[in-house]
């Protein structure tokens, strides 16, 4: 079965298009510029619905193009995106200045025009981000980054404060951008996933394998069946560990520092066994196109993941038993199914607001489909939800992986080279990660990449989170966050 | 002597008066101004500790009016009159006209009257003269009238004008035989016991309108920011002084101790507590340093009825040595008020001359004002907030003491609204200390940053301003270090006469609430022991090899940003805002959010916000009067139709009605 | 209700003991920096030179004409793709991680350079603060996975803070900034404003191999080239991410509590 479906739309049809394909209940999943020859276009990725092939729309870009991100909200930083690095317009975009590149820099040319000849540069210095006008006295400015206390990613946020309330908040994302999309351009496909390894730190696999999907959609390999059980068993891994990570986290900022300490712990724990069976902490450097590096030992798992699931179910239970942490999450940072929707939120952000949903499931890879796997959803909406909805992701993950072992065989963990090799192939690859849904799309000529597009989770779920904070107060807002369990570096590239 | 001295002094007053109206030279009538108040002053002071004597000023039908300074009402007088000087040597003359100083001259003249005449008649003359040329003073307080102005100056007369009736009414009742004050005390012992006490509240209210009880601390802001610092420290200095005294000698000198029910010493030490809380929790709220420091000024008045209301309780429960504690603990407090709250007034007069506006906003007013003015600023606002060692940490803790107290009382209501006043005062300190952080840390940090044009050079006289600031500052700090010296010209101030609370009250350099077994403070010790540690890091700064120099200095860093954004700066409102959303339910407070966004209200392009907090007494008590009012001018209006004859009509029927009366009558 | 208290008491210490005494820090079977002998390199082979996704290898000609491999483990992110593709020995993956240096020159397996230079007035100024370190960080386009080592330096079993070691809010009350991520182009402003904020003396710790020489993000409009060229580096933590038992080895070499182990290239066991 392939994995998309193409269609080819006119400029001044796209309104039309988008609020039919609307109606029709697909959903938009990201847009992205791509070079057809000279000639631009946008590409915008839908998702027809479940097990069905994922709808690629593409326009011929004139330097003015209707925006779409009235009807469809998500659209709105792609949109943005897009201006930044190339010379085309979105017509209407609401918010029609600088994402990516921050106000101050600029470019010598454009990244993905094949056209220019110019040395490309980035140069410049930041200058203070475009805000909301406040039309009132009394308002303070309450800045926080790019440089934030502890050992955080760099990100500037900005709250519109007048004490104890937050009027407005803007999150200044993108400092740390690092033009991966272009770095792997003209990249021999089996090395770029070392890069797309390292787009996200703490989301090694998630990356690197959809990463790998999209490659070997593009190229056309079939996996075998041990290396993609093996994969699913480093899905999860990387699942348990993030989770860890996140209940620590909300730990920490409900101010309970012993569940703090026994969820890093736990965290740390995980990732020692990540060390065991792949010989790195984060798993990396064990994905190849077509497979895996190496085979893994698995017959060391079963013990140590028994003893931390064990733990780990004490762990959540000890914190759904303490008071203090549940009247903190309780109606802190509200999100509704509409907004939820309407901005793209993914993953455990989605399944908190009652949005069920998930790749694994709905568009299922990597022999997902042979596993049995509920989705976890509350309708609260509330960072209560969300964390209940991640508990019982990381439940479910100790499972999907027993259920991979049970089910693996040994056997070949590489594909067989291709024999021949098209001029041009187009892939999508996608994974669904413990923060959501991560998307890859490659486009391969003459065995190297021409264009990879990366859709973060986090890059959805960071546009739906402002929406929680405005008109809350400051004491929560630090829970709000970690109960987003947010990164920085796979949304800004 | 001390009374030539008054005399004198105001006689100096009356020619700064006709100097004034006579509008000559500014210098003149500034001159007639200080030398009256420096006279004032050493008359006053002369007279303590036992007061002046009485002496007859003249005759006027069969009355003699005469006039004698209690030590108490000369206590307060001298330090009312302190920032009232200081005021008047530093007003900016390109503000005001010169009726300001007649105003000022008069308020002062009514005030000494207040003070010192001895019969009801020329006291209600004197207390009428205070009260309207305060009025005047505001008025005057600008070179155009505004209308708002006009608004507020009325405001405050008619809510004085309350009081003036309860007052008229009470000096009827007591000097309708005998007007001298002298023969109040037996002609109260004659009245029933309900009549007694109603007579008490009608002082209650005569006085409290003055002073700012509730429900009329509502004029202190309008009128105190229609005028300038100058007016403020003459408002919240001798004139709250003289008034609270009134108050005192009504309710423990006429008022006889037996006919004292506990009941009404709970009711005055309640009216004192809460209308203190709700003034500071009001005055915590405000963004104009005035109005902020109005709210304040009804904060320590309440608090010195608060002193009043227990010594009434402990007088009616037998304790007169307690009760004299607790008065004199009042005349402590307000003492050490004026002298605070006149710093921070010309602070907040020096800020308006140098940055255009009187708003607490952080526009670097520490940074370009001289350090004295920062110094003295510190000093008062730290004695406002009776953080050691000053004044207002001296009286507070004193206040503490007594009402700690209550456990002597027998009675166990007095004991639990004893209780409950030290957990109300424990309140109203912890939000005056919030208060005066907010007017001074965000009202004068902040990063250098003109409101309005360049008004930096200040011209003449103010440049005299950061001194006087610096020093009523240095001598809130004198007033509680010497206070162990200070506080025996009291020690007849009490109204039993007995110099035993004043000698309790000090051991040594200690002082203490009777009894050293129960608590002891010494502003002294705690000076001369900080000033010594303090020589520690000094030294180990001089002993390094540059001495300070030789600090690390690294330049301000913005969290990676190039510069700290201009609007990064705390606002007033920021800074009170979660008190705000606390005390919701007193403050009836509102937030409107508004934004410009898209129809589903996503990208927010615009934001606007709206706060309030509703005055309590305003929309509840005042509002339906004026509504009342209006009604009834609005239906009497039909009888005035501008027709001679219906005018005649009516002067008919009154005649006949007048005829109609004498007859049957 | 949980008592999260009496919970804690009852799991006990979970605290290594390491660098003091035993062997448990934590990286057990992580796999670390190749080791490299060019002496037993095929002559004329270059697979590696090839497949290295860094370009962390490269040829010397020396004086006799003869042509020799260097590997530079500042741009080398612990991928063992050259250990896959090595046709001998010369390669071989080892579990050696701890290669922080104090000199860049130290990261260079190259035949015949050995530096042991070392700015001894430098060392004794940073051995003042062996009590106490404090460390402000700086993330300068990194991917998050040094941040989440560093973060996990403070939990239960690394328990920094048992070192004397914290980290800072501020930059004005640090002693050290330890930079990660490659320093991208609109990373270069805050970074060097926060370092302009720290008083003097001031350290610069490269944590991880990006910051090193941008390895390997060094590429592209929005990649960098690590610090070297934007601040004085101190002491050189390479990895991809270093370990948390990788960043205490650096943290602590720079006080002079620990011995580098790796010279020239060469590590010591």
């Amino acid at each position: 079965m392939g994995t998309l479906v193409k269609a080819q739309v006119a400029a001044s049809q796209l309104l039309n298009e988008a609020r039919s394909l609307l109606e029709e209940g697909c959903r938009f999943q990201m847009a992205y510029l791509r070079y057809m020859g000279p000639v631009p276009e946008i590409v915008y990725l839908v998702d027809r619905g479940p097990n069905l092939e994922f709808l690629e729309l593409t326009v011929r870009a004139e330097t003015e193009l209707p925006s779409l991100s009235d009807l469809v909200p998500l659209l709105s930083w792609y949109e943005r995106e897009i201006m930044d690095l190339s010379d085309i317009i979105f017509t209407g975009n609401p918010e029609p200045f600088p994402l990516v590149l921050l106000e101050g820099m600029a470019l010598t040319s454009l990244p993905f025009d094949p056209t220019s000849k110019e040395i490309l540069q980035l140069f410049g210095d930041t200058t203070p981000p475009q805000l909301p006008e406040v039309l009132a006295t009394q308002v303070q400015d309450l800045f926080w980054g790019p440089v934030r206390g502890d050992v955080l990613e760099t990100g500037e946020f900005h709250f519109a404060y007048i004490g104890e309330e937050i009027l407005h908040y803007t999150p200044r994302l993108f400092y740390k951008h690092r033009g991966i999309e272009q770095d792997l351009q003209q990249q021999d496909p089996e090395s770029g996933v070392i890069l797309a390894e390292r787009v996200s730190g703490v989301g090694t696999i998630c990356h690197g394998l959809a990463y790998c999907l999209a490659v070997e959609d593009a190229l056309r390999l079939d996996v075998p069946r041990r290396a993609q059980l093996l994969r699913v068993i480093l899905a999860e891994m990387e699942r348990i560990y993030n989770n860890l990570h996140f209940f620590s986290m909300l730990s920490k900022t409900t101010t309970l520092k012993v569940g703090e300490a026994f969820g890093a712990l736990l965290e740390e724990r995980a990732k020692q066994i990540n060390a065991q069976l792949t010989g790195h902490r984060f798993l990396r450097n064990v994905l190849a196109v077509g497979g895996l590096r190496r085979d893994l030992n698995v017959d060391i798992l079963p013990t140590m993941l028994s003893n931390l699931q064990r733990d780990a179910i004490d762990y959540l239970d000890s914190l759904s038993a303490t008071q203090s942490y549940l009247d903190r999450l309780i109606g802190t940072g509200t999100l509704s199914a509409d907004v939820a929707f309407d901005f793209g939120a993914t993953g455990p952000v989605a399944h908190g607001s009652g949005i069920k949903r998930d790749l694994r499931v709905h568009h299922p890879y990597s022999m997902y489909e042979r596993l049995s796997l509920e989705i976890p959803v509350r309708t609260g909406g509330d960072a209560l939800a969300r964390s209940q909805v991640r508990g019982e992701a990381l439940i479910s993950a100790f499972d999907l992986i027993r259920q991979a072992t049970e089910l693996l065989e040994p056997g070949e963990i590489a594909a067989a080279s291709p024999t021949s090799q098209p001029e041009l192939a187009d892939g999508l690859g996608w994974t669904e990660g413990p923060r959501g849904s991560c998307f890859y799309a490659v486009r391969i000529r003459n065995g190297l990449l021409e264009r990879v597009k990366i859709k973060s989770a986090s890059f959805s779920n960071w546009k739906v989170f402002p929406l929680t904070v405005h008109s809350s107060n400051m004491m929560d807002y630090a829970i709000n966050e970690a109960s987003f369990g947010l990164t920085i570096a796979g949304a800004d590239r | 002597m001390s009374n030539d001295l008054i005399l004198a002094g105001c006689i100096s007053l009356v020619v700064t008066c006709i100097a004034a109206l006579a509008k000559r030279a500014f210098y003149l009538t500034e001159f007639t101004f200080g030398l009256g108040i420096v006279l004032l002053l050493s008359g006053a002071a002369s007279s303590l500790p036992h007061g002046t004597h009485p002496v007859a000023l003249f005759y006027s039908g069969g009355l003699t009016v005469s006039f004698a300074l209690d030590p108490s009402a000369g206590w307060l007088v001298i330090w009312g009159l302190v920032p009232a000087l200081l005021a008047g040597l530093t007003v900016p003359h390109d503000r005001i006209s010169q009726g300001w100083f007649a105003g000022a001259a008069l308020v002062i003249l009514g005030a000494v009257g207040v003070a010192g005449l001895q019969d009801g008649i020329s006291f209600l003359i004197a207390w009428e003269v205070m009260s309207l040329s305060g009025a005047y003073l505001l008025l005057n307080d600008r070179r155009t009238q505004t209308a708002e102005a006009g608004q507020s100056s009325l405001f405050m007369l008619s809510l004085l004008e309350v009081g003036s009736v309860s007052l008229l009414f009470g000096v009827l009742v007591l000097g309708v035989r005998d007007p001298n004050f002298a023969s109040w005390h037996t002609s109260w012992l004659h009245l029933s016991s309900l009549a007694g006490a109603g007579l008490g509240v009608l002082f209650l209210i005569g006085f409290g309108a003055k002073l700012g009880l509730l429900p009329f601390y509502e004029w202190f802001p309008p009128a105190y920011s229609s005028g300038s610092g100058a007016s403020g420290s003459i408002l919240s200095g001798i004139v709250l002084n003289v008034t609270w005294f009134s108050l005192g000698r009504a309710l423990l000198s006429w008022m006889p101790a037996s006919s004292t029910p506990i009941g009404f010493g709970v009711l005055v030490l309640s009216a004192g507590v809460i209308s203190a809380i709700l003034s500071i929790l009001y005055g915590f709220q405000q963004n104009d340093w005035r109005k902020l420091l109005s709210f304040s000024t009804a904060e320590n008045a309440g608090l010195a009825t608060a002193a009043l209301g227990a010594a009434i309780m402990f007088r009616s429960a037998g304790l007169a040595e307690l009760s004299d504690l607790a008065w004199i603990v009042g005349l402590i407090h307000l003492g050490g008020h004026s002298l605070a709250k006149g710093s921070l007034m010309l602070t907040a007069e020096h800020l308006h001359s140098t940055s255009g506006t009187y708003e607490i906003s952080q526009h670097g007013a520490l940074s370009r004002a001289p350090w004295t003015l920062g110094v003295g600023a510190v000093l008062g606002g730290m004695s406002l907030s009776a953080m050691p060692p000053m004044a207002g940490f001296v009286s507070e803790w004193f206040l503490f003491q007594t009402i700690f107290q209550g456990f002597r009382l027998s009675n166990s209501i007095g004991r639990v609204s004893m209780a409950l006043g030290g957990a109300g005062i424990a309140l109203i300190a912890a939000i005056s200390l919030a208060t005066m952080v907010k007017v001074l840390g965000v009202g004068m940090l902040g990063k250098h940053r003109s409101v309005s044009g360049n008004l930096d050079a200040a011209p003449g006289n103010q440049r005299l301003r950061p001194y006087a600031t610096l020093g009523i500052g240095l001598m809130t700090l004198i007033y509680s270090a010497g206070m162990t010296w200070w506080i025996k010209s009291l020690s007849s101030a009490s109204w039993t006469r007995s110099p035993n609370a004043v000698k309790h009250m000090v051991d040594g350099l200690l002082l203490i609430p009777l009894s050293p077994k129960f608590a002891f403070i010494s502003p002294f010790l705690l000076l001369v022991v900080g000033a010594l540690l303090a020589l520690v890091p000094l030294a180990l700064i001089r002993l390094r090899p540059h001495g300070i120099r030789s600090y690390r200095r690294v330049p301000l860093w913005a969290q990676g940003l190039e510069t700290v954004p201009v609007e990064s700066g705390t606002t007033p409102l920021v800074f009170s805002n979660a008190m705000r959303r606390f005390y919701s339910f007193a403050y009836r407070s509102k937030t409107v959010v508004g934004s410009d966004a898209n129809e589903k209200g996503y990208f927010i392009r615009q934001l606007s916000f709206e706060y309030s907090e509703a005055p309590i007494f305003g929309p509840l008590l005042f509002m339906p009067i004026i509504r009342l009012v209006r009604w009834a001018s609005e239906k009497t209006s039909k009888m005035q139709m501008g027709s001679m004859n219906l005018y005649l009509l009516y002067i008919g029927l009154v005649l006949l009605l007048v005829l109609v009366i004498g007859i049957f009558s | 209700m949980k008592n999260w208290t009496l919970k804690g008491l009852a799991a006990g210490k979970v605290t290594t003991k390491w660098p003091a005494s035993g062997e448990n820090d934590g990286q057990d079977k992580v796999l670390g920096f190749p080791t490299f002998h060019p002496q037993d390199c095929r002559p004329g082979c270059r697979e590696c030179i090839l497949k290295c996704p860094t370009r962390a290898f490269s040829t010397k000609t020396g004086v006799n004409d003869e042509e020799s491999v260097a590997l530079d483990y500042g741009r080398c992110i612990n991928c063992q793709i050259c250990v896959a593709s090595c046709p001998t020995a010369a390669l071989q993956s080892s579990s050696n991680l701890t290669f922080a240096s104090k000199s860049r020159q130290d990261l260079v397996v190259d035949e015949g350079v050995n530096s042991r230079e070392n700015d001894e007035l430098r060392s004794r100024v940073s051995s003042i603060f062996k009590g106490s370190l404090h460390v402000r960080h700086v993330d300068a386009g990194s991917c998050n996975g040094c941040e989440s080592e560093l973060q996990a330096l403070c939990n239960p079993f690394y328990n920094l803070h048992r070192l004397g070691i914290f980290f800072t809010p501020s930059p004005r009350f640090a002693d050290v900034l330890l930079v990660t991520g490659p320093v991208v182009p609109q990373m270069k402003g805050p970074l060097l404003r926060t370092y302009e904020a720290m008083p003097r003396p001031r350290f610069v710790i490269a944590g991880g191999t990006c910051p090193i020489s941008g390895a390997p993000f060094d590429m592209g409009y929005s990649g960098g080239s690590g610090l070297e060229i934007h601040l004085p580096v101190d002491i050189s933590i390479p990895g991809c991410p270093p370990t948390p038992a990788a960043f205490i080895h650096g943290l602590l070499l720079l006080t002079d509590r620990i011995n580098q182990r790796l010279h020239g290239g060469g590590y010591e066991q």
